[in-house]
């Protein structure tokens, strides 16, 4: 039995669509990346499947059930992309607050309460009113009340865009732990985060998914032999013309021109590198560099995110 | 229940905190013991001023305990009202659209618990505020005045106590559906059309909210000939509860923003 499973999910806003019939399933435990460039419509899908927005059309369902279902709503922690707190009250008693509304007793809130805290580094400020904490302080209190019941699906909008890279690296650390026990799904826009602690994404364009899987089979899958050329520039911009003129050959897949630096995904890495190096020799081209590698996950996300 | 509880408990202390549960009652004292304070004190103000012949003066009719009584109420289905409705309009639209509600319905908390733990938290507020100034009214009334009648003035005390419950409820609704001011402003002409039809045609609209204030009055002005007063009280109990319903049916309706 699956954990989450989306059916055919669609979000209309007015006549935009701003979720166009996804689907998918997570299964119970690891961690799942929802990619995605601003506007993708990944705090639109994750609300969703918080239960806080009724899709237009289309289903959640947690164990078969669904999100509205109260049963199944304790089985959630979400943290929104920007939490608002009751300012007046101080970060414990919020946590403690949250933890009683998901069904803890007083004591037992209380100690989850100081336990979690600790855990997301808010224990000194714990005693202070949250209208006094700063940006990364929310995000992490934001954390804390998505965690303190012991929730098995955690759902995450941007858990790291608003921490330093000290909070990031605590956070990334934190999730490492939690992804043995928990199921997380976290939405984010950076690609290296995702490759950090996931080892599932999927990718949203415009509402839509364009790709998903295991990192490690995509990004095998999108591994492509992957030449770098710099030259000097020379005055008559010879070097630069030579450069172009890859674009006509039948070993080059695609060239990409940054400043007098060329990027050739090419078909053949052996042919490509022979007659690129030979040609570069005969015709005594200023020559910087010469890397032979292959394009990452990154490329493949760049790619789909800008087309 | 439990959860109920712990709203409630949550919107009780942040009343605290953010000093409603300080203001609104001393304003409402304040409203509460201007009518038998000015009554009494108006003839030596105008003898002071030297305007005003002391012959006229003491023409002026001293008006007994029931008509202060009556004035005092009528301050509250005013300026009382105005307060109640502005200091509740973003009872659960502030929490809607501030982003806090996202993180308290996401929890396993049924709309209506949410709605009416802030429904309890507020009416406790005012009717806290009202029972307090209404007792000094009374308390300044008989030392001023002259003996109140207490138990007309109980019976109309409850019937202003029904009044408010509708009065919240309706704020709350508004809330729900509008945002802050658009909430208050509604709520304001609903209870004012209400008010101004009931003032035109009376024998029409006697089962409305409107008519318990009349009902009330009347309980001070004629003890001997009160009116039964049952289809109202039922009419705006009913309309409360409706109102709450609606609101906690609409809760998760429009989306919760975060
Ligand atoms: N309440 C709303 N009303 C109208 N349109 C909306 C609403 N919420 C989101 N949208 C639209 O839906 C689309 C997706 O928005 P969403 O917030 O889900 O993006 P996102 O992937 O989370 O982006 P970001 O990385 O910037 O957070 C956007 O085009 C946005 O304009
Ligand atoms: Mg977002």
């Amino acid at each position: 039995m699956s954990r989450l499973s989306v059916t055919q999910l669609i979000k209309k806003f007015g006549t935009r669509t701003a979720v166009k019939g996804i689907s998918f399933e997570l299964e119970e435990g690891g961690c799942t990346a929802l990619l995605g460039p601003n506007g993708a419509g990944k705090t639109t899908t994750l609300r969703m499947l918080a239960g806080l927005l009724s899709p237009t059309s289309g289903s959640v369902a947690i164990d078969g059930k669904g999100t509205s279902e109260i049963a199944s709503r304790n089985q959630i922690g979400y943290l929104p992309q920007h939490p608002s707190f009751y300012g007046w009250m101080t970060g414990k008693e919020y946590v403690v607050y949250a933890a009683g509304l998901s069904g803890m007793n007083g004591k037992q809130a209380s100690a989850e309460a100081d336990m979690i805290l600790e855990k997301v580094g808010l224990k000194d400020a714990a005693r202070r009113r949250i209208s006094g904490y700063s940006g990364g302080m929310k995000q992490r209190l934001g954390l804390a009340q998505a965690l303190v019941h012991r929730p098995r699906l955690l759902l995450l909008d941007e858990p790291v865009s608003a921490l330093d890279p000290l909070g990031r690296r605590e956070v990334m650390d934190l999730l490492q732990q939690l992804r043995q026990e928990t199921t997380i799904l976290l939405s984010t826009h950076v690609l290296h985060d995702a490759e950090e602690v996931c080892d599932r994404i999927i990718m949203l364009r415009n509402g839509e998914i364009v790709e998903q899987g295991n990192i490690s089979e995509l990004s095998s899958k999108y591994r492509q032999p992957l030449l770098t050329i710099q030259v000097e520039r020379d005055p008559e911009g010879r070097a630069l013309a030579w450069l172009q003129s890859f674009r006509q050959r039948s070993f080059v897949k695609e060239l990409e021109l940054r400043g007098d630096t060329a990027l050739l995904t090419v078909s053949d890495m052996g042919t490509a590198r022979e007659v690129i190096l030979q040609e570069a020799g005969n015709q005594v081209m200023p020559l910087l560099r010469f890397e032979a590698g292959a394009t990452s996950l990154e490329e493949m996300f760049m790619k789909v995110v800008s087309s | 229940m439990k959860v109920t509880l712990l709203i409630y408990r949550k919107e009780m202390l942040e009343m605290l905190r953010n000093y409603k549960l300080l203001w609104i009652p001393v304003v409402f004292v304040l409203l509460g013991v201007t009518q038998p304070l000015s009554s009494y004190y108006l003839p030596e103000l105008l003898q002071m001023s030297g305007q005003i012949p002391a012959e006229l003066v003491d023409s002026f009719p001293v008006p007994g305990p029931s008509e202060v009584m009556i004035q005092v109420l009528s301050q509250y289905s005013l300026i009382g009202l105005l307060l109640i409705v502005i200091a509740g309009m973003n009872l659960v639209a502030g929490e809607l659209y501030g982003g806090t509600a996202a993180l308290v319905l996401v929890r396993p908390v049924k709309s209506a618990q949410f709605i009416i733990a802030k429904w309890a938290g507020y009416f406790s507020l005012v009717v806290i505020s009202f029972v307090l100034s209404y007792g000094s009214a009374w308390y300044y009334t008989s030392l001023l005045q002259g003996t109140v009648p207490w138990r007309e003035a109980l019976a109309a005390g409850g019937l202003y106590v029904i009044w408010f419950s509708f009065a919240v409820s309706l704020t709350l609704l508004c809330s729900t559906l509008l945002r802050g001011s658009a909430a208050a402003v509604v709520s304001l002409l609903v209870i004012g059309l209400l008010s101004v039809a009931h003032g035109l045609v009376p024998t029409w609209l006697a089962w409305s909210p409107a008519h318990l204030l009349t009902v009330a009055a009347g309980h001070l002005a004629e003890p001997q000939a009160t009116e039964n007063s049952v289809v109202p009280v039922a009419v705006t109990l009913l309309l409360s509860v409706l109102f709450i319903s609606a609101s906690s049916w609409s809760l998760r309706r429009q989306g919760v923003s975060d």
